[in-house]
């Protein structure tokens, strides 16, 4: 019986003109973005690679160390073929320098703003808006469309249960949507290969829990056209409903809730916060430069009425304790401001959390905004993309600019112009050691996070979708019982 | 005519719609195997009410309607088993041939052993002609839709034939073929009701006739009790004194 239904409602909509238009318009839309998304990715990756030679090439041709600079560039993840998330938004580099915190710029979208006009059309994007309606396309007549044409009620003449012929409305439409989707899928994934993209099984994985994700939220859709045709008896009621939820779940929601959460929690602006921070840093500069002045005072009043032989003999003698003293103080203030920065961001970074979690929360309210977050989760393209490469680069810069103290020490190489400079007029002092080698210098460690790490993220968010669909098959199936069959 | 236990049995059957409605007053009526029971009436006087009530589409309001010993609003699935319904506009799906709905309709109504054959015979029992049986029935006229419908019930193959006005829309020469079908089904042993506006045919070929006034059964003659008698005055006149009463 169930056998007969289901393939009754894939023999309909194989002959349905809906059919072959969905067919034609999603196999060129999936196509077309992984294509885009294959030119995307090895655009991305060239610039990667060639970044990172012109890295290495300036290593091996620096012969100080002023000349060794380190440079940070995102390394372009694979899945992102499917769901570029805030790759592109994301500056691809950050200077390793000892003077100032990381900080990645130059992104896509910045250089190349025409990207940004219309953004990526990635697969994420197709399932949201364009699949979620041909789902919507599919089922909005499933119940209402068999009243309109008079077919339900010879069908309910017959020992139907309800509750199988709604399964099976269910079972036909989805294979009837999702199996022609599979083709140009598969194709997708073919081209993937033959343009010699590297995936490791992980990376396979990852897809496949992206594309069975998506297939959720289309399934999701699926339900509530479903249980909308149940509980009207026109199609044209049911589709404006329909169209109405599309355009909330699809459109609003999403925006909603991260325009709500902006609005409830209050983040400074990065202007405010570096005017924080140079207002902290120039307080502490200017008091140390006080305490230095009254420092230098107290050294040379012993020097009075002493001659200028004696004094400088004395200078001479007491500059190394001086320097070093000093350098302490110095070294004592850089860190307060250090350590007030590193207060103020991680603040920061707190409020920033509270306020995304906040504008999930409310955006998780539509089903598209739960896929979205898998799928930038499963492609690392995430919110979290550009604080992770911070705190790697963050790490780095420690790491790198302690291997320059090393070497520093090792060859003597101030690392710098040292300018000295007396009664007797200046002393440059300028890095003349050459052929330094740099090739045991740390690498950047680029931030991966494992599928492992990454799957129990997803839980929740799989978890919801499937609750509304359960939710809207239930409300499907109590409108269909109630449903006037004549 | 068999008068041990009806396969169809309407037992105090009563339906209100929304409580003031009377759509089907107190209706009392049986049909038993090799029986054919016409029920005539008015427009509105609950003739597709009893039918919708035998088939469980709506519920009753106090009563029952028996299907085989089944009570439909107890067990709809059962009782749907023992009985095929022709509507008085049979709507069957645009975009598959005759023959294709017909294998639809016939599988969910339990029969799965019927081969292509089976259905062209059948169509031509029903009168469809050959050039039709594998076209689209988006081209079919409603007449042709009809006879679909009754090819269906014939192969669902139930003790019980329920027939709403089976006979709208069928030109002359398909009508008298239809009645041959209906004393054909008849001497199968099925119990058969139908409702239509056709009294010369229902004298023609009932065992029963019923006529039905504003919900109520106001008239029930066998054949042997009509015989001799004009069943159109007859018809007239319950309708005409049952008029006179509620004025
Ligand atoms: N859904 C409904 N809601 C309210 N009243 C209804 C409904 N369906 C039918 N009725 C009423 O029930 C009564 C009987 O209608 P029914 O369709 O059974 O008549 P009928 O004998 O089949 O008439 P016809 O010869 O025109 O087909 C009518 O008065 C009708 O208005
Ligand atoms: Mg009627």
């Amino acid at each position: 019986m169930l056998s007969t239904l289901i393939q009754k409602e894939i023999r309909a909509l194989l002959l349905s003109p809906k059919f072959s238009l969905t067919l034609v318009a999603c196999s060129v839309l999936i196509l077309l973005s992984i294509y885009t998304g294959i030119n995307e990715y090895k655009a991305s990756m060239r610039l990667y690679e060639t970044a990172s030679q012109i890295e290495s090439t300036n290593f091996q041709e620096a012969r100080n160390l002023m000349s060794a600079q380190a440079m940070v560039h995102r390394q372009p993840n694979p899945i992102q073929i499917f769901s570029t998330g805030i790759h592109f938004d994301v500056g691809r580099l950050a200077n390793i320098a000892r003077w100032y915190d990381p900080n990645f710029t130059r992104s896509i979208y910045s250089e190349t703003p025409v990207f940004a006009l219309f953004r990526m059309l990635d697969l994420s994007f197709i399932f949201q808006v364009i699949l979620t309606l041909f789902a919507v396309l599919f089922t909005y007549d499933a119940i209402s469309g068999e009243k309109e044409s008079g077919t339900l009620k010879l069908t309910f003449t017959n020992s139907v249960s309800r509750a199988q012929y709604l399964i099976a409305k269910m079972i036909g439409s989805s294979i009837g949507l999702l199996a022609p989707l599979l083709i140009p899928i598969l194709i997708g994934l073919i081209m993937i290969q033959l343009f010699g993209i590297h995936l490791t099984t992980e990376d396979w994985l990852s897809i496949l829990l992206f594309l069975g994700s998506g297939f959720v939220l289309i399934l999701v859709f699926m339900i509530i056209g479903l249980s909308i045709s149940a509980w009207t008896s026109k199609s044209s009621t049911s589709f404006l409903v329909l169209l109405a939820i599309w355009i909330s779940t699809v459109m609003i929601i999403p925006r909603a809730g991260v325009i709500a959460a902006d609005s409830m929690v209050n983040i400074p602006s990065d202007s405010e916060l570096a005017s924080q921070k140079s207002t902290f840093a120039a307080e502490k500069n200017s008091t140390f430069s006080k305490e230095l002045s009254a420092i230098y005072a107290k050294r040379n009043e012993p020097t009075q009425g002493m001659s200028r032989e004696e004094a400088r003999a004395y200078r001479d003698e007491k500059e190394w304790e001086w320097m070093e003293e000093d350098d302490k103080l110095r070294k004592e203030k850089d860190a307060e401001i250090s350590e007030y920065n590193t207060k103020l961001m991680s603040e920061i970074s707190n409020k920033r959390n509270e306020k995304a979690r906040l504008a999930f929360t409310l955006a998780r309210i539509s089903p598209v905004a739960s896929f979205q977050l898998i799928a930038m989760k499963l492609s690392q393209t995430d919110l979290d993309l550009k604080t992770r490469y911070l705190e790697s680069a963050t790490r780095y810069k420690t790491e790198f600019t302690g291997y320059l103290e090393q070497k520093q020490k090792e060859t003597g190489d101030p690392g710098g112009i040292r300018i000295e400079m007396n009664a007797d007029g200046f002393k440059f002092d300028m890095s003349r050691s050459t052929g330094i080698d740099f090739s045991d210098r740390p690498r950047f460690q680029h931030p991966e996070v494992s599928l492992k790490a990454i799957i129990p993220q997803l839980l929740g968010d799989f978890s919801l979708l499937g609750i509304t669909g359960l939710l809207f098959f239930g409300l499907s199936f109590i409108g269909f019982l109630r449903y006037d069959m004549r | 005519m068999q008068t041990t236990s009806p396969v169809l049995e309407a037992i105090n059957l009563t339906k209100t719609y929304d409580y003031h409605v009377t759509a089907l007053d107190n209706l009392n009526l049986s049909v038993g195997r090799g029986e054919i029971y016409s029920l005539l009436g008015g427009n509105g006087a609950g003739k597709t009410t009893t039918m919708n009530l035998f088939l469980n589409f709506i519920e009753p309001s106090s009563g029952k309607a028996i299907v085989n010993g089944v009570v439909t609003h107890e067990e709809p699935i059962k009782a749907k088993q023992y009985v095929a319904f022709v509507s008085e506009n049979v709507q069957l799906y645009g975009q598959f041939t005759a023959v294709q709905n017909l294998d639809f309709f016939t599988r969910i109504g339990g029969n799965t052993h019927y081969t292509q054959r089976d259905y062209e015979q059948v169509l031509l029992r029903v009168g469809l002609q050959k050039e039709a049986h594998h076209r689209k029935l988006s081209g079919f006229s409603k007449g042709m839709r009809q006879k679909c419908g009754i090819a269906i019930a014939i192969l669902k193959n139930t003790p019980a034939i329920l027939l709403d006005e089976p006979t709208s829309g069928l030109d002359p020469k398909a009508g008298n073929e239809f009645s041959r079908l209906l004393a054909e089904l008849r001497d199968e042993g099925k119990a058969i009701l139908m409702s239509t506006h056709d009294i010369f045919r229902a004298k023609e070929i009932s065992d029963t006739v019923g006529i039905m006034n504003q919900g109520k059964l106001v008239m029930q003659k066998s054949a042997e009790e009509l015989k001799g008698e004009n069943l159109e005055s007859l018809y007239l006149h319950f309708m005409a004194g049952y008029m006179e009463e509620t004025a």
